[in-house]
């Protein structure tokens, strides 16, 4: 059995209920969030918009706030001072409006009433122009073209051979053995059409920063609510004009990101840091919850048309589809996203035949970019909505269909990847359809729907997978800092970030295991640039899997150091020694687990005398996986170094006569591959399911000519602590050789099937085929008419 | 223009010079530099702002200042003045009830309130009484399991579980 | 805002009271307008939170008199209106959260007329009638049907101020609230409904009151069905058909707008199970 109750693991940190490190200040309430910080001099800096997009902007007339005592500095986008394009396709200002959060001028100001009565006195003239809002009007033959670098159709697929709206460096094919044959031999085919809208990260902090001149050595220095410190500080150095050595990045406590602390972040520290320029004074910038939902990225929609064949006896053997986003105005994301939905865009099955075709649309909207999945939640509800319709035309049971298709060892995925790690995917179905009472809850439930008028249940099962890591998407090389000091207690740094996810506790607790010392002598330095190198970004949950990796290598080669040390002290071999608990052991080779007493020394007595001898007591490391063999023009080959698995199966209750949706059970299993810290999994877990629940049934930035107009969390739904379901968690354990210490992705998997499994559940309910998300009140009143 | 408050924040006299028309939320951070107190939509809509006010919670963000001349104002700094923590802020480090942190100072005295109004509040009660919090990171579940250890007096180490 | 005056009796705010007052009863709406964007630099504020007597509900026999500055979680509190007016209870529980209920009172729901309010159907269904006052100090009452005229505008005066709402206790009748939100806390109301019934011995309807707010600009009582009931038994055709009668009435008042779309079948559905739900 992998349930990670009966797993006795064999660490003395790792799978350990430790406590989060960073929760003292968080209790108190004296952690420092970015929008916490104040400076003498300080200025507050803020942004100028219009209401309608795209537009051409003519005129912007600054008198009326100039004039404004209080008011510093008005930098507008035809300002020499302006810098207009930034190096990650975004603008820190412009005259040519493409979506809602362009900003056309920006303004310093002694304080934030002075600041919001200048931001409405500027008056701004400006030609609107034509736009397109969805992916069906971009891709009309005739419809403006947004972006210079936009192509065409051309025989219904992507080419640069013609202009159009289409973002080339995002389409991803994937063409595996022969779709046309293979649907030659199924009994049954069915087409169907799945969307999903735009929704916010709604991270309850909003971005944030404060830069400032660092008087000690002249770097421009940022202080910000970064998700990814290091493309932040590229920003930085690149708006200001300084080199990137003399651009500083602190990483403050994130107040939450799920992927949307990034671009957003990058462009409005540029912008503080023009002001920066120009008035010499620190500026300090806080984004509204408006100007947040206006500026940051969003989970991509997608349209997605899906063909699937199958054998009478449920056999999949030819699966097709194509797989449009809308990318919004501008975006740095989607041609890495698309690679990940193309390479799960045949779900977790084993097809013979697969094509599938995934690209991104510019419009008028807000960018999509990354959110906790990054695209999986989309694609897992439509192929897992149509694996169920798949069953039901078969006349199949939905648990059934998918036993008979599910990768397993020694499967080839849709890319033809072997799997040949242990994929323990059947055994997790069985352990939660068990737990769940699924099959007598599922007839119980047909039962009941048949007599009741008003309310209708239903129960869905939906497993997915997800590789780990970046894959072969980019290179997920990371690096790590462990310096020990001379009283035993122990820095470590890395150039991953803590998002709220308990990063710094899991890091802790794998430097802690190798180096034999408990958890309160660990210190985690957050992330400063001038601290630590470049370690790439804190995404695609592999922070755990991938990024701990130098952490542990680091860890490991400190512990071997102080090993040699003590080794030598008792006259004795490296491989004697060993360590637990802040001491140092020579092993008793006849009883090797009792360590014997008066062979020991305490950790931070090692670590004096190597001190005072002038010893090394740090150590940096560097990891850099494998290259993956992956082919991007037929998407076939090693996608991703593992993957984790996951089942996930929701209750509904749905008051048809109002048309709301009751989740009111979710049973997740996820597998973990080694668990670090079973609390901080759960909360993850928790999270990711309330997470999936807004997706489901309340979340949607609601649109109408690229204009937002639920701005608020008034009208932006998210879910309330009435609104959770029952949940219960199952953590299994598998076997990998790949992440660190065997561990496997979390935050992201832990998320993904919910929206799915409740649609399904709706589906089953209502016993129709649910094409959309969220499921609102209207949409299920639709439904049943 | 500029008016004078007078009222009692977490126990002291405050007199603090402020706009006539700022909210009580930017005179606790701003003005007095009390940083436990977040903001997150500035409309009632998410309870990260939470302070309690003469007895009872209330959204600081939406909270005229110069209104709470002469009222009982306590903040999450409250809480740990004299070095200790409340069996509150204990259980919510025990049940990792936590994560990035944004809301907690909301949680935490929401989750105060609540039993102090109701001690034995069951669980659907204590949803109702964390129910203008908004968490984004935790799905709530070791939230609500914080404040429940505490009505079970799983903390009382002297007899006293609320304040 | 040009002046700010925190009065501490009535007496002392009438004097306040001039024309381009703008009053503060929870401050939870006023600061949510002045955030997006509402100016008040010309304005004279004038809170009624500090005023003790403009605080508190007040039960004379059938009467029942909730002052203006009452919090919601007060009314939720008030064992009188939780005797006679368990709807009102039931409405106030549901506005937005904790802290909203903390604030928000009901002199300020009432006066800001906003078609969603969630005590205006309970309060309209017992017939609620608001006490206003003025400079002067004379004061004069109006049926809210009367005083709410469209979203955000009511009969006040520039004179005048609300000093409470009365409403009838409704004892001896079976009451129910029910509330269509997007979530089950921190929601407005996609619609909110009250209805109250009382019946003869023989159960025939003595007495029965609909009120549907959020559904039109103003919260409706739809007294043509009301007086339509009284003597009849209630079969279920006959709550077929005031179910099917009400929700066109509404649609013929609303149009066909996009939210009718989702709203006028759910009105049908809700008055029919809501009127079943009272027979049993
Ligand atoms: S900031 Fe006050 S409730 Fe959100
Ligand atoms: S812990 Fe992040 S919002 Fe609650």
């Amino acid at each position: 059995m992998s349930l990670f109750e009966h797993n006795n693991n064999k660490y003395k940190v790792i799978g350990k209920d430790i406590k989060r490190i960073d929760a003292l200040e968080k209790v108190k309430g004296t952690a420092l969030y970015a929008a916490d910080l104040y400076m003498d001099g300080m200025l507050y800096g803020g942004n100028v918009r219009i209401k309608e997009y795209p537009a051409k902007v003519t005129k912007i007339d600054t008198s009326l706030a100039k004039a404004i005592p209080g008011v510093v500095e008005i930098i507008t986008c035809f300002d020499s001072r302006a810098k207009k394009h930034s190096w990650a396709d975004y603008c820190y200002m412009t005259d040519e409006v493409k979506f809602c959060g362009d900003v056309v001028a920006i303004i310093a100001a002694e304080s934030k009433k002075v600041l919001d009565q200048a931001i409405k006195s500027i008056k701004v003239e400006y030609e609107l122009q034509k736009g397109v809002y969805t992916v069906e009007d971009a891709l009309k033959e005739d419809a403006p073209i947004i972006r210079e670098k936009g192509v065409g159709l051309v025989d219904g697929l992507p080419s640069r051979e013609k202009k159009g709206n289409i973002f080339i460096d995002s389409y991803y094919p994937v063409r595996k053995g022969d779709v046309v044959e293979g649907f030659k031999n199924c009994d049954v085919i069915i087409e169907r059409e799945y969307n999903v809208p735009f929704i916010d990260q709604a991270y309850i902090e909003t971005e944030a920063c404060l830069v400032y001149c660092d008087p000690k050595d002249g770097s421009i220095t940022g202080e910000s609510s970064a998700q990814n410190p290091f493309f932040t500080r590229r920003y930085l150095a690149e708006a200001s004009g300084n080199t990137m050595s003399e651009s500083r990045l602190i990483q403050r406590t994130l107040g939450g990101s799920f992927g949307g602390k990034e671009e957003g972040v990058g462009v409005q520290i540029g912008r503080a840091a023009i002001l920066h320029k120009a008035t010499g004074r620190p500026i300090k910038m806080v984004n509204s919850r408006e100007e947040s939902l206006m500026d940051s990225s969003k989970r991509h929609p997608f349209n997605f048309k899906y063909k699937i064949g199958a054998t009478k006896e449920g056999k999949v053997l030819a699966l097709e589809a194509t797989l449009i986003d809308n990318c919004g105005a501008y975006n740095n994301q989607t041609q890495f996203m698309n690679w990940r939905s193309s390479v799960h865009s045949a779900g977790v099955y084993e097809i013979p035949n697969v094509k599938t075709d995934t690209f991104g649309v510019f419009t008028n909207n807000v960018h999509g970019g990354a959110m906790r999945g990054y695209s999986s939640p989309q694609v897992i509800f439509a192929q897992e909505q149509l694996m169920n319709e798949l069953a039901k035309e078969l006349g199949m049971d939905n648990v059934e269909l998918r036993r008979k298709n599910i990768i397993r060892q020694n499967s080839r995925t849709a890319t033809n990847q072997l799997i040949t790690e242990e994929v323990i995917l059947e055994e997790m179905m069985d352990e939660l359809l068990n737990r769940s009472n699924y099959y007598n809850k599922k007839n119980e439930y047909e039962e009941f729907n048949k007599n009741s008028k008003s309310f209708k249940k239903g129960i869905s099962l939906v497993t997915c997978f997800r590789g780990a890591g970046l894959g072969a998407e980019g290179i997920d090389a990371n690096g790590a800092f462990v310096q020990a000091t001379e009283d035993g207690s122990v820095i470590i740094s890395t150039g991953l970030a803590e998002n709220g996810q308990g990063l710094q506790t899991a890091f802790a607790q794998i430097a802690a295991e190798p180096l034999g010392i408990t958890i309160d002598k660990i210190h985690f330095h957050s992330v400063d640039t001038h601290a630590i190198a470049d370690s790439g970004m804190t995404v695609a949950s592999r922070g755990t899997t991938m990024g701990a990796q130098s952490m542990k290598k680091a860890a490991e080669r400190l512990a071997l150091i102080i090993k040699e040390h003590v080794a030598k002290k008792f006259c004795t071999t490296v491989d004697k020694i060993d360590c637990k608990d802040n001491y140092y052991y020579v092993v008793d080779e006849n009883f090797p687990s009792n360590y014997s007493n008066e062979k020991k020394v305490a950790f931070k007595d090692i670590c004096n005398e190597r001190m005072w001898g002038g010893e090394q007591l740090a150590v940096y490391e560097w990891f850099k996986p494998e290259l993956n063999d992956y082919n991007h023009h037929t998407g076939q080959g090693k996608a991703f170094p593992t993957y984790t698995y996951n089942v996930c199966i929701a209750e509904v209750e749905v008051d048809i006569n109002i048309g709301s949706v009751n989740v009111t059970k979710v049973t997740s299993g996820l597998d973990c591959g080694t668990v670090i810290n079973p609390n901080t999994v759960r909360g993850q877990m928790f999270g990711g399911i309330v997470m999936g629940l807004g997706y489901a049934i309340t979340e949607e930035i609601e649109l109408n000519k690229g204009r937002i107009l639920n701005d608020n969390f008034d009208s932006y739904i998210l879910p309330t602590s009435m609104d959770i379901p029952e949940m219960d968690l199952v953590l299994f354990e598998s076997i990998t050789k790949e992440g660190t210490f065997g561990a496997k992705s979390v935050g992201e998997p832990s998320t993904e099937a919910v929206g799915a499994a409740i649609a399904g559940a709706v589906s089953h309910a209502l016993n129709k085929n649910v094409d959309h998300l969220p499921c609102s009140l209207e949409s299920i009143l639709k439904y049943m008419d | 223009m500029k008016i004078q408050l007078n009222t009692t924040i977490n126990d002291l006299l405050v007199s603090v010079e402020i706009e006539q028309d700022a909210r009580l939320l930017d005179v606790l951070r701003d003005n007095l530099g009390l940083l436990g107190t977040k903001e997150g939509c500035g409309v009632g809509e998410c309870g990260a702002c939470t302070v309690i006010i003469n007895g009872k919670t209330a959204n600081s963000c939406i909270t005229l200042a110069a209104s709470m001349e002469d009222c009982d104002i306590k903040t999450i700094e409250y809480l740990s003045k004299d070095g200790e923590l409340h069996p509150m802020q204990e259980s919510f480090i025990d049940n990792s009830a936590l994560q990035c942190g944004f809301c907690t100072p909301g949680f935490v005295l929401s989750g105060i309130s609540l039993l102090e109004r109701n001690p034995k509040a069951t669980t659907e009660e204590i949803k109702e009484g964390l129910s203008g919090n908004i968490c984004r990171c935790t799905g709530y579940e070791q939230i609500i399991k914080a404040v429940e250890d505490v009505r079970d007096k799983k903390y009382n180490k002297d007899g006293a579980s609320n304040e | 805002m040009l002046n700010y005056f925190r009065p501490k009796t009535i007496n002392e705010c009438l004097d306040y009271i001039c024309d381009d007052r703008v009053y503060i009863a929870g401050g939870t709406d006023l600061l949510v307008e002045m955030k997006n964007g509402h100016d008040l630099s010309k304005n004279t504020v004038i809170d009624l939170t500090h005023i003790p007597e403009l605080s508190g509900v007040k039960r004379e026999n059938d009467e029942i008199e909730i002052m203006a500055c009452t919090t919601h979680d007060n009314v939720v509190l008030n064992k009188d209106i939780n005797q006679c007016l368990r709807a009102l209870s039931s409405a106030c529980r549901s506005v937005g959260s904790p802290q909203i209920r903390n604030m928000g009172t009901i002199g300020g729901s009432v006066g800001t007329a906003s078609p969603a309010s969630d005590p205006m159907p309970a309060l309209m269904l017992a017939d609620g009638r608001v006490v206003l006052i003025n400079k002067k100090g004379e004061t004069r009452e109006e049926g809210l049907e009367d005083f709410i005229v469209k979203p955000g505008v009511t009969t006040l005066k520039n004179d005048e101020m609300i000093l409470s709402i009365k409403v009838k206790s409704l004892k001896e009748y079976k009451q129910s609230f029910f509330k269509i939100g997007r979530r089950k806390a921190l929601a407005i109301a996609r619609l909110n409904f009250a209805m109250a019934i009382l019946k003869n011995d023989d159960e025939t309807i003595k007495d029965i009151k609909i009120v549907i707010g959020a559904a039109l600009p103003v919260t409706k009582r739809f007294y043509d069905i009301e007086k339509m009931l009284v003597g009849k038994k209630l079969t279920e055709d006959l709550i077929e058909q005031v179910s099917k009668e009400i929700s066109e009435q509404v649609l013929a008042i609303a149009g066909p707008r996009k939210s009718s779309e989702y709203k006028i079948p759910v009105i049908k559905n809700v008055v029919n199970s809501m009127l079943k739900e009272m027979e049993v």
